[in-house]
């Protein structure tokens, strides 16, 4: 029996402006797994989210997630799939309580004030910050609050565009226990990043972008564990190829 | 509904919309305010003048000797009360007369005492409930939705909007619905409200209320296709006030100067004046000749018995008349000129939604142009009433009885204006 990938980029091309931003790229993520793209400025790792969300139609190939081709049934791909973005940017007039009643309605599962609290608990928001205004928020709790919501919706796929971009390190090192909890919880992960260090402790994969085409993998199943150096090299060199 | 209320939730909590609904709020409660209470001030006006005029007129009638002692202190008010809805739209009411008293003497000079120079398109800045609608409205919708997209854009909260969303139209719908209810809350609850208080019957109410949905609607419709180009909110808000100057400003303004220019006439005052030298001169006039002029007009009196005295009623009356007749195709031509300018100002209304509203509104309340005409034909008829009254006992020479007087015709309101006749628009 062949097990479906919960997410499959097969031969994916995307055009933006008329410009070949990602170039046959393909790999797939099993369910549970975390899978990290690197790439520099430009790579195209926002781009691949944006396909796997079927916000972008794909110029060649596809995005499929959990066998569902994301450009051809985006509604019920992203029913399935929780992002975080670069900036996670919540309501700032709303507190992180306010924030999860709304997105979870927006979303058409609407928690209850209970399920909120577990899952501001899950994200380890502290308890003082969770009626206040999200505009004294840090990017951290602000993020803490976008992943609550991916808690709380029970998504199966969670992608994120750079997510520890501006945490500081014990924000970083709390986040990656996080998502090593919804791994083992199932959840899987995209995660696109600058961050080679974040990405090899966190992630059993790493793929590399460079303009749009994916050039290097490294797997810490076949490989061990994944040699931070060693990625880090790679992606210097690509990055001034 | 859930999702009406999930956006309505979110929308109540945000203080700039929540100050701009305020602002509609009170602009709208304002401009009807404002409306009700010059309403109301011209009813008590025409109550106190009412009263004035019936005792006025009965005190120059007591003192009266013969018929043209009479008729020339017999002033007789005339007037156009304000119809239910003129609150709403002051129109005309605002720049026309709508009372005037009158008297058998010429009338063009007392029509055009102040010359009525009632350009029927500068009707801009009257804070009525017809100015918030027509102008202002489409600046609330800009402020309320020419950000819808841009400004989840700036914040960077699009994606995980869309994202969590799934279908963009889960999002956009009951977001956009909230707003517009919100807005149409704020401009129709006031109105409903005073409508309730003043009695306007459902049938207008509800006529007003679907302009106010119609032009919120349009330019719901406008704004949205500009919110949803991937341009930023600042790009947006100018794209639009160029639109709103150019459609409710530029172009109404350039519509009416073209219209003067294309429709001319002499003014009011200017009849007037004419009519009034006519009169001044016929002093000088040898009063044979006159009075054959007036008998040209008027040969059921030919055989009254002529004229010796150096002054004599029969003669002062006819002179006054004549004085009419001298200036009566220039005064037609004057309402014709006012009648196609109204005429070529609907067509303005095509190109300029303000305009559609306003003239939509004003017709409603009656206080448009053909209202104001409309009464203007009601002094006249009046008049010829007053005419048809005085000169009988002046040209039959009849014997002056004071009985008599309890027939002076009196003026009798309406206002309603004649139902509009093919081609009269």
């Amino acid at each position: 029996m062949t097990t479906i990938p919960a997410l499959h980029a097969e031969r994916l091309s995307v055009e933006r402006d008329g410009r070949r931003v990602l170039d046959d790229v393909s790999f797939a993520v099993a369910s549970g797994e975390v899978f990290a793209l690197l790439g520099g400025n430009g790579a195209g790792k926002s781009t691949t989210l944006l396909a796997f969300l079927g916000l972008l139609s794909p110029a060649g190939g596809e995005a499929r997630v959990l066998g569902q081709a994301a450009h051809a049934e985006p509604a019920a791909v992203r029913s399935r799939v929780a992002y975080l973005p670069e900036q996670a940017a919540v309501y700032d007039h709303l507190s992180a309580r306010e924030n999860l009643a709304y997105f979870t309605a927006l979303a058409g599962t609407p928690a209850t004030s209970a399920a909120i609290e577990a899952g501001l608990d899950a994200v380890r928001l502290v308890t003082d910050a969770r009626g206040r205004p999200a505009r004294s928020y840090s990017k951290g709790m602000r993020q803490k609050v976008a992943i609550a919501l991916a808690v709380l919706r029970r998504c199966p796929v969670l992608l994120l565009d750079e997510p520890t971009s501006g945490l500081d390190p014990l924000a970083i090192d709390e986040f990656h226990q996080l998502i090593a909890t919804l791994a083992r919880d199932g959840v899987t992960t995209l995660m696109v990043t600058h961050d080679v260090y974040g990405a090899c402790k966190v992630a059993r994969r790493i793929g590399l972008l460079r303009q749009g085409r994916l050039v290097a993998n490294f797997d810490a199943a076949a490989d061990g564990d994944i040699d931070p150096e060693t990625v880090h090299r790679a992606f210097v060199r690509e990055a001034s190829a | 509904m859930q999702a009406l209320l999930r956006e309505l939730r979110l929308l109540l909590r945000q203080p700039g919309t929540l100050a701009l609904l305020g602002f509609v709020l009170l602009t709208a409660t304002t401009s009807l305010g404002l409306g009700a209470r010059e309403m109301a001030a011209q009813q008590a006006l025409l109550a106190r003048l009412i009263a004035d005029d019936r005792a006025e007129r009965a005190a120059a009638l007591e003192r009266a000797d013969d018929w043209g002692d009479a008729a020339y202190h017999a002033f007789v008010l005339t007037y156009a009360p304000p119809p239910t809805l003129a609150f709403v739209a002051l129109g005309q009411r605002d720049v026309a007369p709508w009372l005037l008293r009158v008297r058998a003497l010429a009338l063009e000079g007392q029509i055009y005492e102040s010359d009525r120079g009632n350009p029927e398109l500068a009707l801009l800045g009257r804070l009525d409930y017809a100015f918030v609608i027509a102008f202002l409205v489409p600046l609330f919708v800009a402020a309320l939705l020419h950000d819808l997209v841009a400004r989840e854009r700036d914040h960077g909260r699009l994606g995980l909007l869309l994202a969590t969303a799934a279908a963009a139209r889960r999002l956009w719908v009951p977001r956009v619905a909230a707003a517009l209810l919100t807005l149409l809350l704020c401009l129709l609850a006031p109105f409903v409200a005073a409508a309730a208080l003043l009695e306007v019957p459902p049938g207008a109410a509800a006529a007003v209320m679907l302009i106010v949905i119609a032009q919120t609607a349009g330019w719901a419709a406008l704004v949205l296709w500009f919110a949803f180009r991937p341009w930023d909110a600042a790009r947006i808000a100018s794209v639009m006030a160029v639109i709103w100057l150019l459609l409710n400003l530029l172009l109404p303004l350039f519509a009416k100067l073209a219209i003067e220019r294309t429709v001319t006439s002499v003014s009011g005052a200017e009849i007037a004046l004419r009519q009034r030298e006519a009169v001044n001169d016929a002093w000088g006039v040898p009063k044979e000749v006159t009075m054959t002029r007036f008998f040209r007009q008027h040969p059921e009196w030919a055989a009254t018995t002529p004229v010796q005295t150096p002054f004599h009623w029969k003669w002062y009356y006819a002179f006054q008349h004549l004085g009419d007749v001298a200036v009566a195709d220039l005064s037609a031509a004057y309402r014709a000129a006012i009648r196609r300018r109204d005429e070529l100002s609907a067509w303005t209304a095509l190109i300029s939604p303000a305009v559609a509203v306003q003239r939509a509104l004003t017709r409603l309340a009656g206080t448009d142009v053909e209202a104001s005409l409309h009464y203007d034909a009601r002094i006249r008829a009046f008049h010829t009433r007053l005419r048809q009254f005085w000169y009988p006992l002046l040209f039959d020479d009849v014997p002056f009885a004071r009985e008599r007087l309890r027939e002076v015709p009196a003026f009798a309101a309406s206002a309603t204006p004649p139902a509009t006749t093919p081609g009269s628009r």
